[in-house]
């Protein structure tokens, strides 16, 4: 996490420096190669932080003052609620990175869309 | 404690007037119909689109209060009626992620009316399903002993009382929404498309809440008796109904503006009103506000910390509805072009 934000943050001053020695900025091939190659890390980041969050305080739940086996809830049958949750989030997971993936690889085709509604978020 | 009931009822009243209009929005867009079924459709998506999100803070605002400031009360509640709230999570999961789905979508048309019908669906059923927890904790139904609730996973809400409190709440959330969307445009026809839903649904939500009543004789005892005590709960029926006389005369003489403020009191005396007759009970039969609050230092941070969070959030939601809300024409201007 840590690693990757340094890199951002060098990325960005780069591009600073760039844009002051050697404008304009979007002829410098090297560069915007780079950047291409650097853009995953801000997910990398994201994830990496909460994975350090939460499976590094373990077994805390709150750190030094509760540990998470006297957390759990007394509730039965949570195995259904933990299963339906974790399978809508893998969907929801998937249609994200499919709709990622057609929006960076692919130029749609706008004509077969709907031009109405005009939903945008 | 009783000022942070308050303020948790103040946020349920707030969260009702303008995120419950936005599940109304969806339960419109799943059952247009007629010649210009496409347009309201579209009404519907250009008026949510840059609230729909910011509308949660209140319902987060709520859950937050409850479990700093009444962690008992929360608890019974999440464990007593784990189904309904479970319910309503995934409801709001779909809700968001499927209208987000739908704008983003690259491919075929008829796979965004699919995301479409997902999103209309789920913005229907959440509603249902808050009702029903308001319901169930009015009921004296919810009860948990050790950790494990008495009356199951299903007889805690599953019984005609919380039933048709959803309903009601569905009922009152589509009728504000009608109320609303009937200003969002200036094209007459679409106007009187809502007008005629905001009657007919004002109607149906009238009533329910008379079924309401007579059903809470049996199911509720307590929350009727509460609603029949004080002079001042009398007062606040009677505001409530003159919010609804002013609403439909509004509507019938196409006063749009005056109906959707007289829409947005009514609804709120109601809940207002609920509140102040389930006092001083969180839960019905045990939790009372005073029985399920955390300790004072606490709920006193709670309050204060509250206060803070107004200052910023407060004008920030001022200004989005400025930018947002005021400037209609420019805004139906720019969406030909953006995406």
């Amino acid at each position: 996490m840590v690693g990757c934000g340094s890199l951002l943050s060098l990325v960005a001053l780069l591009a600073g420096w760039l844009t002051w020695k050697r404008p304009p900025l979007i002829n410098h091939k090297p560069f915007l190669k780079a950047l291409v190659l650097v853009s995953p890390l801000g997910f990398v980041a994201l994830e990496a932080g909460w994975m350090v969050t939460e499976l590094g305080r373990q077994p805390w739940i709150i750190y030094h003052l509760m540990r998470t086996r006297d957390a759990v809830t007394s509730m039965p049958n949570v195995t259904i609620t933990f299963l339906v949750m974790t399978a809508l989030y893998v969907i929801l997971g998937v249609i994200v990175v499919w709709l990622l993936s057609k929006h960076v690889i692919a130029t749609p085709d706008r004509k077969q869309q709907l031009v109405r509604p005009g939903v945008l978020v | 404690m009783s000022f942070s009931r308050v303020l948790v009822l103040a946020a349920l009243v707030i969260y009702s007037l303008l995120g419950g209009a936005d599940y109304g929005a969806g339960f419109w867009d799943l059952i247009c119909s007629g010649p210009r079924q496409q347009d309201q459709r579209d009404l519907i998506a250009r008026a949510i689109q840059p609230v729909w999100e910011t509308n949660h803070i209140w319902l987060i605002l709520v859950v937050v209060l409850m479990f700093s400031g009444f962690p008992a009360a929360f608890s019974e509640i999440s464990l007593g009626l784990a189904v309904p709230i479970f319910l309503i999570l995934l409801g709001i999961v779909l809700r968001g992620s499927s209208y987000v789905f739908r704008a983003y979508f690259t491919g075929s048309a008829h796979t965004q009316l699919y995301w479409g019908k997902v999103f209309s669906i789920s913005s229907s059923i959440t509603p249902l399903f808050l009702g029903i927890v308001i319901g169930a904790i009015s009921s004296d139904a919810v009860l948990v002993k050790g950790g494990i609730s008495d009356n199951g996973f299903l007889r805690t809400w599953f019984q005609p009382f919380p039933l048709i409190v959803g309903v009601l709440s569905l009922s009152l959330f589509a009728y504000l929404s009608a109320c609303y969307l009937t200003i969002e445009t200036d094209d007459a026809a679409l106007q009187n498309d809502f007008r005629n839903r905001a009657l007919f649904s004002g109607f149906v939500s009238l009533m329910t809440a008379f079924a309401t009543y007579v059903v809470a004789g049996n199911a509720a005892q307590g929350i009727r008796e509460g609603l029949s005590r004080a002079p001042y709960v009398w007062l606040i029926e009677v505001g409530g109904a003159i919010g609804a006389l002013v609403a439909f005369q509004a509507l019938w003489t196409r006063h749009y503006q005056r109906a959707r403020i007289a829409a947005a009191a009514q609804v709120a005396l109601i809940i207002f009103g609920w509140g102040v007759a389930q006092y001083p009970y969180l839960v019905r039969p045990e939790l009372t506000i005073y029985s399920s609050a955390a300790p004072t230092n606490i709920v006193s941070d709670l309050v204060i910390a509250v206060a803070v969070g107004a200052l910023v959030l407060i004008p920030s939601l001022v200004l989005l509805l400025l930018v947002f809300k005021t400037h209609r024409e420019s805004i139906s201007a720019g969406t030909g072009t953006s995406i």
